[in-house]
């Protein structure tokens, strides 16, 4: 009975139209939701992973290396370095900064140490004072200056993928640079990244492990996130609703339809199968136009949107389930739908 | 071809809280090839009695027995069968699908039963054709007019070849141009050999019958008055009786109830001495719409409806219908009595 549902929604199709414009657009938000915040997981992945350290080392208290407020002297680098079961330590910083009237990461590293970027980017790194590294995402090019705490620095390269705290982009400068710009030329350290495992540790020093160091900048960020996985989860309910009325609407409509083709001996399953295609197809038009739009509107939001392929393929397999349950009120409707109405005069 | 036996048929339904039986006791048999006529006016019972033929309604009590199919004990499976292929039914509003063509129309009940599309499409258009409409098949049922979405309608309930035909009101909404098309497709159809049964209040179709059935209830002529002495909680007669006599009590009180759709009865008053009480089912013919008991050891005096209009006269008649059941006018009738 599919061709009934088909010519159906080919009579209402202004209607149809509609409703598969609007599921896809909350659909497409959903998708852009779990792109941002794929990102957001991705980026402390990316920015951790970045030092290539096995561990870290950090002043006491909860903080990690990229949320450090506590400081430690620069001597305890050669310090950590001469621990049994260390066999690398390089010292890095994080601080923060406004450009462009954004809230943007500094790093600094040592150069040709843990946290040189390996990635792919265009120009060249840092070798001395007055050059920084720069995301993308800050719409310099190379040779152009980027002003960080009242001192000029050119940009000699930019990289993508560079951002943490939420997509705020980071800017890339030799250790002593940020020392020199941030700390008035103070020898401090944030953290220092090692190669292999102290045995033991100094008092007043700390070990984290990377995922430890990705626990703690996620921190920060839970309630957002948290934020963003309820806003997803009312769009999905929104996107069902939007399919569930324009369903039952359809089914209220049909009633007279309904009582003939039971009067004439069509199925209680045929037209529930009926009803249950024009949802499907609903839905999934839906989730088709929202991969669309979804691909479309990324690109305009002012954070990345990593939208992963997975989330696509979950989008179209939800837009079934969202779709069968949707029309599930349609569905009791015609089938409670008394035969006998066909008979009569109106 | 097929026949139809129907006996002691009770169809009730409840209709405002009240229990109502439009077909009470009904025995009637159709024969092979013949088309009867189901005559009588609005609520009568004429849409009810085809439904209950087309296994949509369940009655009561009573048995209808089509090609030695018991229709009332239907359900699952054989009952979508029977709907499919023993029974084609012409609603009196069309009911055609707006959203398909005349051919996608005729061919539903062939997709339901799931005949291949192509097949189905095919013997719709020939079944088109046979009712003059094959230039029309992709046409929508708002482009067609009357006479042609009727003749829609009577091929859908050809398409699968029932040997039953039910035709509610099928002139209903035709003009007297459209109405002569239909006659002669349903005379045809039933000169094929098809039994037809058709719902009408319309005395044109008449002469298209082989066998006329009034299901109104008869108007009896009753003449002169009667007494009748009952005892206490005695019936004079019973809702969906047919009306005879308009009652005046002389004696005692009768008590007029109604009966509700939870099988309990709701008093709706009391008639004293002196009052008169249903007079509308023998003055319009219409079956009683409650039941009177004694109330107590009762006297009553029965009058023909004529007898009753003489006594009353026709200007203050309307004025007393108006008024109902208990108020002081029936103490004149009483007096004129």
């Amino acid at each position: 009975m599919w061709l009934v549902s088909f010519r159906d929604l080919q009579w209402r199709r202004r209607r149809f139209v509609i409703a598969v414009i609007s599921a896809s657009l909350v659909f497409s938000l959903t998708l852009i939701l779990d792109g941002i915040t794929a990102h957001v997981s991705n980026e402390v992945a990316e920015v951790v992973g970045g030092f290539r350290a096995d561990g870290w080392v950090v002043a006491p208290g909860k903080a990690g290396p990229f949320t450090a407020t506590k400081l430690l002297p620069a001597s305890v680098v050669d310090d950590v370095g001469r621990l049994p079961g260390v066999d690398r330590a390089d010292p890095m910083i994080a601080a923060r900064e406004t450009v462009h009237d954004k809230w943007i990461n500094v790093l600094g590293y040592d150069i040709g140490g843990l946290g040189e970027p390996r990635g792919q980017h265009v120009g060249r790194l840092p070798r001395g004072p007055g050059e920084a590294l720069v995301d993308e995402m800050l719409g310099f090019r190379v040779g152009e200056t980027i002003v960080l705490g009242g001192n000029d620095f050119v940009v000699v390269g930019t990289a993508n993928g560079l951002s943490y705290n939420f997509g705020a982009p980071t800017v890339l400068l030799p250790i002593a640079e940020v020392q020199r710009v941030f700390l008035t030329g103070q020898a401090l350290v944030g953290a220092v990244a090692i190669k292999g495992r102290p045995a033991a540790l100094p008092s007043g020093l700390r070990f984290m492990t990377n995922a430890q160091v990705a626990a703690d900048l996620h921190l920060g960020m839970d309630d957002s996130l948290q934020t963003v996985v309820i806003l997803n989860a009312l769009l999905w309910i929104i996107a069902a609703a939007i399919i569930a009325s324009i369903v039952y609407l359809s089914a209220l409509e049909r009633v007279r339809d309904f009582a003939v083709m039971k009067a004439i001996g069509v199925s209680d399953r045929s037209i529930m199968a009926g009803l249950a295609f024009s949802s499907l197809l609903l839905a999934v038009l839906a989730g088709i136009g929202a991969t669309v739009l979804a691909f479309a509107l990324g690109p305009t939001f002012p954070m990345p949107v990593d939208t992963p392929i997975g989330s696509y393929v979950t989008l179209l397999g939800v837009s079934v389930a969202v779709g069968l349950l949707a029309s599930v009120a349609g569905l009791r409707r015609a089938v409670r739908v008394d035969p006998a109405l066909a008979f009569g005069g109106n | 071809m097929a026949t139809v036996t129907i006996r002691d048929l009770l169809i009730e339904y409840s209709s405002g809280g009240y229990a109502v039986r439009p077909i009470d006791g009904l025995d009637l048999d159709v024969g092979d090839g013949e088309l009867v006529l189901l005559l009588g006016a609005s609520g009568c019972g004429k849409t009810t009695l085809l439904s209950a033929l087309a296994a949509i309604l369940t009655p009561a009590r009573g048995s209808i027995n089509v090609d030695g199919t018991e229709v009332t004990s239907l359900s699952g499976v054989a009952l979508t069968e029977y709907r499919r292929h023993q029974v084609g039914v012409v609603f009196q509003a069309f009911n055609l699908i707006g959203a398909l063509t005349a051919a996608e129309n005729v061919a539903l009940p062939m997709l339901g039963a799931g005949v291949k599309r192509r097949t189905a499409i095919d013997r719709a258009n020939t079944l088109l054709e046979r009712v003059n409409l094959g230039d029309r098949a992709d046409h929508h049922p708002g482009d067609l007019s009357g006479g042609q979405q009727q003749r829609v309608a009577i091929a859908r309930a050809l398409a699968l070849e029932p040997p039953l035909l039910l035709a509610d009101e099928p002139t209903a909404h035709l003009d007297y141009i459209q109405v002569e098309g239909v006659l002669r497709l349903l005379r045809s159809l039933a000169s094929e050999g098809r039994t037809i049964v058709v719902a009408t209040h319309d005395e044109r179709l008449l002469p298209l019958a082989d066998r006329v059935v009034e299901l109104s209830p008869h108007a009896h002529e009753t003449v002169g008055t009667r007494t009748v002495t009952l005892t206490d909680g005695e019936a004079l007669f019973r809702q969906g009786d047919e009306g005879d006599f308009v009652y005046v009590v002389e004696s005692g009180a009768i008590a007029l109830t109604r009966e509700c759709d939870d099988s309990t009865s709701e008093l709706i008053t009391t008639i004293a001495p002196g009052r008169y009480f249903g007079e509308l089912a023998p003055l319009f013919g219409l079956r009683r719409s409650a039941t009177a008991r004694a109330s107590g050891n009762t006297t009553v005096s029965g009058y023909s409806a004529s007898e009753f209009r003489s006594m009353v006269g026709h200007d203050k008649l309307s004025q007393l219908i108006g008024e109902g059941v208990g108020t002081g006018s029936q103490r004149s009738v009483h007096q004129l009595s």
